[in-house]
Formats: structure tokens, sequence, C-alpha cells
């Protein structure tokens, strides 16, 4: 896959394979292409050549919002949340593709949206409370301190349904104890609920600890793709990002 | 109940002044309801006219509201819509003779089209450009209603003397008051559509789109479609007003619809309050009865300076309730509330 902007190129020819209940780590140093890829997977970028498939299917045919309809979520690096709404109705917003009340069947009350909305308020409890969110749950995600607001991200991608969660810097400026939280959570969502995570973060030690396997990005070409230990070892990679001790 | 197998918190529900908040939002609406459906009773004909009008008002309101406060789409050409719906039900009652309660579900289909027509171009737009967009339609429908191929059924410049309705005799009413009582179901069951709509997957998709577009999308909602259903039916509740107010007035023509009228209707939007749909009441009242008493005001120093004290009450509005009125009373409520609130 291959993109570029205005003649810089963001991403040359990096190829990633995902394996289905695999934690994939992605890293790199800034302006590395990470994101950039990222945005492609989640259809908000569209790369100059190249292919994404997804179970089978190919990404680049669909329109954003059919991406999470496949069962493709994601959490953004700067927050992207639904800032005048409550926590609540954020993660309900996630359950959008779940289900499919409409205008008039919701405008009228109908017994079947009804019965479906309260099926919606299910599946969002039990991420609030797997993610330990219950008491903010009512208070406006705007008014919650950021690192909250991140796990609030998470939550709402997750209320989705996802089989492959991408996680955009979910350590990117929480305080450095809540790190050892969130290895625990990222391997829960795998462990116990069978998500694929593909893990895009800048704190190297929190990649190598939970993934399975780990690609490094330079410059927008892909340098290294093996698992964590051997990654670590890589004298390129050394060179390129982890050279500095 | 359904049963569920998790433990759901409910919404905190605070007391104020002894009493749960939810128990005040349900007296509160039964002493409205009360008041609405005694309001004829205790009022001369003319000011139940006003009232009705009001009313009127309060549906095109929350028409402009959910495109404008729920899903964050501008217009300043509602009045447009409003005019599509009048002339639909006036052309339906004066040349095919239709019963007037048969022309409004008619206007709000031709509204509705219109406005999901309208909504495609609006998808290019954005915030100011939109506002621009919909102001040209504003400005343009008064002469397109006057345009002389047309006037057979549009009436020119002249407009359409409507047959104002009269009250069924059974019901022992004055004909201002059934049109009120008429006018106040459309308006309180168009109410609860609407309360029901952005508390469930719709309404929540439009606030979405409204506070976060790219998230929204990438939560799996489809926002053209979204964002074109929902001018669609904001313009089909403010096509439902119009229709209405061609036979509660009586009478229908280009200038009773200037761009003075979508300026008033977003006035209403702001001062009710943005995102609420109780505002729209407050929005309607304010809409209607403000002008008149800015003009009683202001006439104590002179008669000229009436939209001087109207512009002065609503700078006031704006500085005080930045949420509208709507607001200021959760506002109230919450403050009154929050020291009991961790009580719980």
């Amino acid at each position: 896959m291959s993109i570029n902007f205005g003649g810089i190129v963001a991403l040359d020819g990096v190829t990633i394979d995902i394996a289905p209940g695999e934690i994939f780590g992605l890293i790199g140093p800034n302006g590395s292409g990470k994101t950039t890829l990222f945005n492609c997977l989640s259809r908000l970028y569209t790369p100059n050549s190249g292919r994404i498939e997804f179970k089978g299917q190919d990404v680049l045919a669909l329109a954003p919002h059919q991406v999470t309809t496949l069962g493709l979520s994601r959490t953004f690096q700067n927050l992207a949340l639904f800032s005048s709404m409550n926590v609540v109705d954020n993660v309900l917003v996630g359950c959008h593709v779940r289900s499919r009340s409409d205008y008039v069947s919701a405008a009228l009350r109908l017994p079947w949206a009804r019965r479906e909305e309260d099926e919606l308020i299910d599946v969002a409890w039990r991420w609030i409370s797997e993610l330990g969110l219950e008491k903010v749950a009512y208070e406006a995600v705007s008014d919650l301190p950021f690192g909250t607001q991140k796990q609030v991200e998470m939550t709402r991608a997750l209320a989705s349904g996802p089989d492959l969660l991408l996680l955009d810097e979910p350590a990117g400026g929480i305080a450095h104890d809540e790190i050892s939280g969130l290895e625990r959570l990222i391997r829960r969502i795998r462990d116990e609920h069978g998500i694929t995570i593909l893990l895009v973060e800048h704190n190297v030690g929190l990649v190598m600890r939970v993934s399975d396997r780990v690609a490094v990005l330079d410059f927008g070409k892909k340098i290294a793709d093996a698992g964590p230990e051997e990654v670590q070892r890589d004298p390129e990679v050394i060179r390129a990002y982890l050279g500095t001790e | 109940m359904p049963q569920s197998d998790l433990a759901r918190r409910s919404p905190p529900d605070p007391k104020l002044f002894g009493l749960r908040l939810s128990r005040w939002n349900r007296t509160m609406l039964a002493l409205g309801l009360l008041a609405i459906v005694a309001a004829p009773h205790l009022m001369e004909d003319f000011s139940v006219f006003q009232l009705t009008k009001a009313a009127i008002y309060a549906i095109a309101i929350l028409g402009l509201n959910l495109l404008t406060g729920f899903n964050g789409q501008f217009s300043l050409g509602h009045g447009a819509f409003y005019a599509v719906g009048a002339y639909t039900s006036a052309i339906l009652m004066t040349s095919f003779g239709m019963h007037y309660a048969l022309t409004i579900p008619v206007a709000a289909l031709v509204a509705f089209v219109i406005g999901f027509g309208f909504g495609f171009p609006a998808l290019r737009l954005e915030g100011l450009y939109l506002a621009l967009a919909t102001f040209a339609l504003a400005v343009a429908a008064p002469q397109l209603l006057k345009f002389s191929a047309l006037e057979d059924f549009t009436g020119g410049v002249q407009g359409i003397v409507v047959p104002r309705p009269q009250a069924p005799a059974w019901t022992g009413l004055s004909d201002d008051a059934w049109l009120y009582y008429f006018t106040v179901a459309w308006m309180l069951a168009l109410f609860v559509l609407a309360a029901n709509l952005v508390n469930a997957r719709p309404g929540r998709a439009m606030k979405a789109i409204r506070d976060n577009p790219i998230a929204a999308s990438a939560m799996g909602i489809n926002t053209p479609l979204y964002k074109t259903l929902t001018f669609g039916v904001s313009a089909a509740y403010t096509g439902v007003a119009g229709a209405i107010s061609a036979f509660v007035v009586g009478f229908v023509a280009p200038d009773s619809f200037t761009f003075f009228l979508s300026v008033a209707l977003l006035v209403g939007v702001v001062v009710g309050g943005i995102g609420s749909v109780t505002g729209a009441i407050f929005g309607g009242l304010f809409v209607l009865y403000v002008p008149n008493f800015a003009e009683e005001f202001a006439g104590v120093f002179s008669k000229g300076l009436s939209w001087a004290a109207y512009g002065t009450i609503l700078i006031a509005i704006v500085y005080l309730m930045p949420s509208g009125l709507a607001g200021l009373v959760r506002w109230l409520v919450m403050r009154a509330a929050q020291p009991r609130q961790t009580g719980d």
C-alpha cells in the first residue's frame, strides 16, 4: 500500500498482514506513517495504490461508514468524542451498526424499535462496566479527564462489536501508572472477547509487552515485521528508532 | 419490563425541594397540558387566535431545531418551507376543494421532498456557506410565488384567500377555539414524535454528526443519508406549520413569507434553546409576543424604536441565557438540585 500527499510520500509500499486473534503492534518514529496507514485502514484516507482486504472483502470499495459495519472499529489519536453527549450516549452511538431502527420506527416507538433500544442499552452497559466507567456514565464526556475520555473512546469502539479493533495511541497522554491497567485491558479484550487488535503506539515498552507481532515503520517504509524479541534485536530497527540508547 | 442480566444504572434523578426531578417533570407536564386545554376558556377569541399562531410557530421552530440544533446544519431559509406548506394547503383547499385537515399530510410530504432534495447540495456546504445557500432560498421564495406563469395557482401578488374552517357543531366551540385545539393537537403529536426521535438511534446519529462528523462516520453512521433525511424531516415539520397557518390566518400571500420569517424562526430556535425540544414552545411564544411587547414597551418613548427595543431584549437574552430559555430552566433546576445530588 502506498500513499502520498502533494508529492510527499507518506507510505511507500508497506504491506502488513494481521492474523485473526493477534495483537499486532505498529511502531515507528514521528512522521513514519503509522497514523496514515491507520487512516487508510479505516477509510479516512484513500491510498494512491495498493489494496486493503478484510475478511475477504475489498475495503477500498466501501464507503467510510461501511467499514465499521464489516467489523472494523477504531479510536482516534486525538480524541474524537461526541463532546456534548454523556458517556452512555457516546457508547450507544458505538452500537449504531448493530441496530437498525430508523426515523419512523424510533419516532413512533414501535415495539421492535423499543426492544432493540433495550438490547443496545444492555450492550452499552456491558462495555461500560467492562471498562469500569459506571461512575461517570451519565457525565458529559467533555467534563471528564483526558485518560477517561480515551477509555470512553475505546468503549465506544468496542460497542460496535468489532472483529478488528484499531487503537491509535491509546497510551498517549495518560498517566504513567495507568499504563499497566491499559496493558491488562488490551490483553483482556483479545483473550476474553476474541477481538483482533492493531495497536499503533509511541510507548515502545507497552507495544513490546502486549504484542504478538510488531512491525516497524521508518520514513513510510516497513523495516521490520516479526515477534517483539526479534524486532528489538534487529540492527536496522535499533539504528532507526531504538538507537538512542 | 424486560429482564436484564446486568446492573444498568438509571440516570441521576436528584431531589429538588424534596421531590425527585422526574416527578417534577411529570407534574410540570400535567400542569402544562392543563393550561393548554384551559386556555381558550379563559381568553377572548383574539387572544386564542394569537396563541394558535404561537403554537404554529412552535412547530416550525421545532422543525428548524431538528436541523440546526440537533444536526448542526444552519438554515436561514426555513421561511421558504413554511411558504411551501402554506401554499400547498391553500391551493389544495381552494383549487381542489380538499378538506383542510387532509392538506396537512400532503403539505408535509411536499415539504419533505423539497427539503430532502435541498439536503444534497447542502452536503457540500458547511456552516456559513450553508447559511448563505439557504438565505438564497429565503429571498427567492416570495418572488417565485409572485411569478406570473404560476399565477393561476398561486394568485400572484394578490395571494390566495383561504376559507377559515368552522368548528364542528358537536364541539360547541367557537371557530377560534376549535382551530386552537386542532393546532395544539398537531403540535403535541409532533413534539412527542420529535422527542422520541432525538432520544433514540436516529437522534443520537444526528447529534453525533453535529458533534464530530468524522467520528460519526467512523462509528458506521451514513452521514450523507442522515443529513439529507434530517433536512427533509425538518422541512416537513416547518411545512406542516405553514399548512396550518394558511387556514388559521385565512390568507396566504408572497409577502407573508419574506426573509424576515426565516430569521424569526432562527431567533425562536436560539431563544427557546438550541437542541431542546420543549424550548421550541418558548421560542414560539417569544416570536409571537415579544415583538408586540417591544412595541408597547418602546411606545412609552417613541413608536419608531420598537425594533430597537426588540433588539435589546434579544441581546439581553443571548447574554443572560446562552442556552436559551430551556437551558435557563435546566440550569436553575441543576443548581437547586446540586447539594442533594451527592446524598443519593
